[in-house]
């Protein structure tokens, strides 16, 4: 017996022994990606892929217009300082060669480019285009909106001329149309991949592309495999139209939690990270083995103020607190420098953009003078409501408490979850509250306007002023430019003196990337990397 | 027992249900529409209100429910709003991935804490019993995404001694060929040695940090058993008739000190099924914790009901394994 146990003692060291080296042995720092691999850490997986009908979520944005081309395309442009940019506001052909307007404006004429194919080999004529924009119409998903808002509302006004050519007819000329069609939403779809999956049912295939792309893909890359929670790869496309693809494949890793995802790129674990707090960018730049590209965004960021609910209602009030948010304090601490003030309710980058009427500083003085004379002297409580687990929201939540104790505003800071949030906003609930995820994706001032202060869909604040409505319903459809440009100068100083929001920043979109990564090339119209242009040193 | 387990199984479908209604009015009752995640802000009124009706949304709440539990009869839990996919085929995909981390740190656990709790026990009042307690108070008040975080900068950032937080395996690396689903046993029987390396080196981490909130409950009711156990009357009569002291330690006291154990550590695994949703969120697990973790964020029903109905089977069957094991290791108790 007790022999038995000293073997059982010495089996036991045995094994302990074994183990720790075998542990031993497999601690040590893991393979990196090879050069034709690019590892990016996403914060979330795939949604919905259907180009026509997809969420706002940024990952299934980028993958769409990764996967995916259109018919046009914005152009890239090299600037004085050498750097190659994508101008949101200049169209080159994309899958048509060429495109043609007609003298009155009504009629936008593409030539298809000779050979085109998809992923899987299937041709690309102007079939598919009649086909892609058939079912847009038939499917009335988002997309749909942004055509009509250009004057092409049906799929009665898309012509298949032959099979080389098709035109586009529109009932009012004007400036929008190609700007709302430079994006995933006009990806052209094969009609042989996706055409078996309409049913009954669902006539739009609406099952089967909100989940795969196989086969319909013609971008430069293409979908290779999904693993749901997880990861998702793309595939050089070998079809690819224009020049392919310089790295083959390209790993997108979920890594929910921002410090991990700063930590591997640090560690060179992943080559690119998304979405890192601005606070750990500095400490990247000074990395020389990180490249961090820093473009000002078009993204804007402000505090909207439900203009048709007491206190808010009154044009003295939003004023007061438009002069009692620390601006400097807000780009500088908050966004830790990243971002500019914003000036007007177009940003910077936008045409027809001016700052002229901006008069809003930090003046607590001047804040309590106007409430003064809105009759609120004494000041009063309110709750400040911002999208929960938002750093941004948060910091800016806390200053603006701070600021607004002093003119005798009493702020409660209520943090909503993402879904509560969200709904609210669309159904113009909130009071008094923070927002940071818009950007126009068409660079049309109009386009902005319109969505912001004229549409129901978007008027969060629920502004409503006659002349401003009068002057974007004149001028959105229109080609009198000159008449345009004043319009928009005169909408901008009514907004700036009614105040509907806090105007606070403009974000720097920042992609941090490890230094052997070149070719970036922003596009200020989406903030959408084109992996194509990557390649690593 | 074939009697038993059956009586036990058919309780399950009253338990499921209550938590269905439960589960059901809650979801609805938070605020929050999915509709407004799922589609862009610019869509239209009328494909808000075509989306909300093709979902079900618009129905009154009973005829959802009805529609609901139609549904699970026949293994289907819905579509998830976020993922586009059913609910079944995204939480069969997500089990095994979290089984294996926790399978693994409830080993883990139960290797470290049990021998730890006896050798408290029995050398009660020394240095060894006061480390024991230490190691219970850290592992307990030490919040575990905050060990997570901390060692993902020590053993990654810092030493270079485990590979990049990136969920089960190296990105470089295809993961082996499946049969079980978990990647070390699938590596293990494919003699898949580069996998398995990458899958183990994956695991540690996690697994270490889930594991040492876990070993405190248990080390505890180990040395606390155990010491009732030493001090029984039976242990006094083994000591008269001169037993060895290994042989009362392990053969007698132990063997009695085991049950509340084996009670403690399915109590512990429901624990560790929620502490998971923490450490997969840090660690990039793809796992069933950061999928209800989304789930939640975004008002997704379909996937919270259907992972709370998993999670509740899970525990029902949990104790239903607990009481059969009590069967089979203690002879006074019959069914």
């Amino acid at each position: 017996m007790y022999v038995l146990q000293r073997l059982a003692q010495r089996a036991l060291t045995a094994v302990a022994l074994a183990a720790t080296l075998v542990l031993g042995s497999m601690l040590a720092a893991n393979a990196q990606s090879d050069e034709n691999t690019l590892i990016v850490a996403v914060s979330r997986d795939l949604q919905n892929i259907d180009p026509t009908l997809t969420s706002g979520n940024i990952n299934t944005w980028e993958f769409l217009t990764n996967v995916y081309s259109w018919l046009i395309d914005y152009e890239l442009v090299t600037g004085d300082d050498g750097v190659t940019l994508g101008d949101p506001n200049s169209f080159v052909g994309g899958l048509a060669e060429s495109f043609e307007w007609s003298e009155d404006g009504k009629t936008v004429t593409f030539t298809m480019r000779d050979g085109l194919k998809f992923s899987n080999g299937d041709p690309l004529t102007a079939e598919s285009v009649k086909f892609t924009f058939d079912r847009l119409f038939d499917q009335q998903g988002v997309t749909v909106g942004n055509m009509a808002l250009a004057e092409v509302p049906d799929k009665e006004h898309i012509e298949l001329i032959d099979s080389k050519t098709v035109a586009i007819h529109l009932d009012r000329p004007n400036s929008l149309l190609f700007g709302n069609m430079a994006q995933a939403g006009n990806s052209i779809l094969n009609p042989n991949v996706v055409g078996p999956y309409m049913t009954e049912d669902d006539p739009s295939a609406h099952e089967w592309l909100k989940s795969d792309s196989t086969g319909t893909e013609q971008g430069p890359y293409r979908l290779e495999s999904r693993d749901p929670g997880n990861q998702y790869v793309l595939v050089r496309n070998e079809n690819y139209f224009e020049e392919p693809a310089h790295i083959e494949r390209i790993v997108f890793k979920v890594i929910p939690d921002p410090s991990s995802r700063l930590a591997q790129l640090v560690s060179g674990a992943v080559d690119i990270a998304l979405e890192l707090p601005t606070f750990d960018i500095a400490s990247l730049e000074a990395n020389s083995d990180i490249t961090v590209h820093r473009n000002t965004s078009r993204t804007i960021a402000y505090i909207g103020m439900n203009n048709e609910v007491a206190p808010f209602d009154n044009k003295l009030v939003r004023q007061a607190i438009s002069y009692a948010v620390p601006y400097d304090t807000i780009v500088n601490d908050v966004m830790n420098g990243y971002a500019v003030q914003l000036k007007s309710p177009i940003p910077q980058g936008t045409p027809g953009h001016t700052d002229q009427f901006f008069v809003y500083k930090h003046n607590l003085d001047k804040a309590r003078e106007l409430l003064e004379q809105a009759g609120l002297g004494d000041g009063f409580s309110t709750v400040f409501e911002i999208p929960i687990g938002n750093q941004e929201a948060k910091e800016t939540a806390v200053f603006l408490q701070q600021s607004l104790r002093e003119i005798g505003i009493d702020v409660e800071i209520q943090e909503l979850p993402g879904a509560a949030y969200f709904e609210k906003i669309q159904k113009h609930e909130l009071i008094f509250f923070f927002t940071n995820f818009w950007i126009s994706i068409n660079n049309e001032p109009y386009y902005h306007v319109y969505w912001k202060f004229h549409h129901s869909c978007c008027n969060y604040a629920n502004y409503a002023n006659q002349t401003v409505d009068d002057l974007i319903a004149d001028n959105t459809i229109s080609t009198d430019m000159e008449a345009r440009d004043a319009a928009l100068v005169e909408i901008q100083r009514i907004l700036l003196d009614e105040a509907p929001w806090v105007l606070l920043y403009q974000p720097q979109h920042i992609l941090a990337m490890r230094s052997n990564v070149k070719g970036y090339v922003f596009y200020s119209a989406d903030n959408l990397t084109r992996y194509q242009y990557l390649y690593k040193e | 027992m074939a009697a038993f387990v059956a009586r036990r199984i058919l309780l399950l479908i009253p338990v499921l249900l209550g938590v269905t209604v439960v589960t059901f009015t809650l979801t609805r009752v938070i605020p929050g529409n999915p509709i407004d995640l799922m589609v862009s802000p610019l869509a239209s009124e009328e494909t808000r209100e075509r989306i909300a009706e093709n979902a079900g949304l618009n129905d009154p709440i009973w005829i959802q429910y009805l529609r609901y539990i139609e549904g699970v009869t026949r293994g289907d839990f819905g579509d998830s709003f976020v993922t586009n996919q059913p609910v079944l085929d995204d939480l069969t995909s997500r089990f095994m991935p979290t089984f294996e981390l926790t399978l693994f740190a409830m080993l883990l656990a139960i290797a470290l804490a049990v021998p730890l709790g006896i050798a408290a026990a029995v050398w009660r009042g020394t240095w060894i019993d006061h480390v024991s307690r230490l190691l219970a108070v850290f592992g307990v008040a030490m919040p575990v995404f905050w060990v997570s975080l901390v060692a993902i900068y020590v053993f990654f950032f810092l030493l270079h001694w485990l590979p990049a937080p990136q969920g089960r395996i190296s990105v470089m690396i295809p993961p082996p060929d499946r049969i079980s689903g978990l990647y070390t046993i699938d590596s293990l029987l494919t003699g898949n040695w580069q996998a398995l390396k990458s899958t183990v080196q994956s695991l540690l981490m996690p697994a270490a940090v889930l594991a040492f909130a876990a070993m405190a409950p248990l080390a505890r009711i180990t040395r606390a058993s155990m010491i009732e156990a030493l001090e029984s009357d039976y242990t006094r009569a083994a000591r008269s008739l001169g037993l060895p002291e290994s042989s009362i330690v392990f053969r007698h006291a132990l063997r009695n000190a085991i049950l509340p154990l084996i009670t403690m550590i399915a109590i512990v695994y429901g624990y560790l099924l929620g502490g998971v949703v923490l450490v997969e969120n840090v660690f990039a697990w793809p796992g069933l914790g950061r999928y209800v973790y989304n789930a939640i964020a975004s008002s997704d029903y379909p996937a919270l009901q259907g992972f709370i109905l998993y999670s509740t089977t899970v525990y029902v069957l949990l104790f239903l394994l607990v009481d059969i094991l009590y069967v089979l290791l203690d002879p006074r108790v019959r069914l």
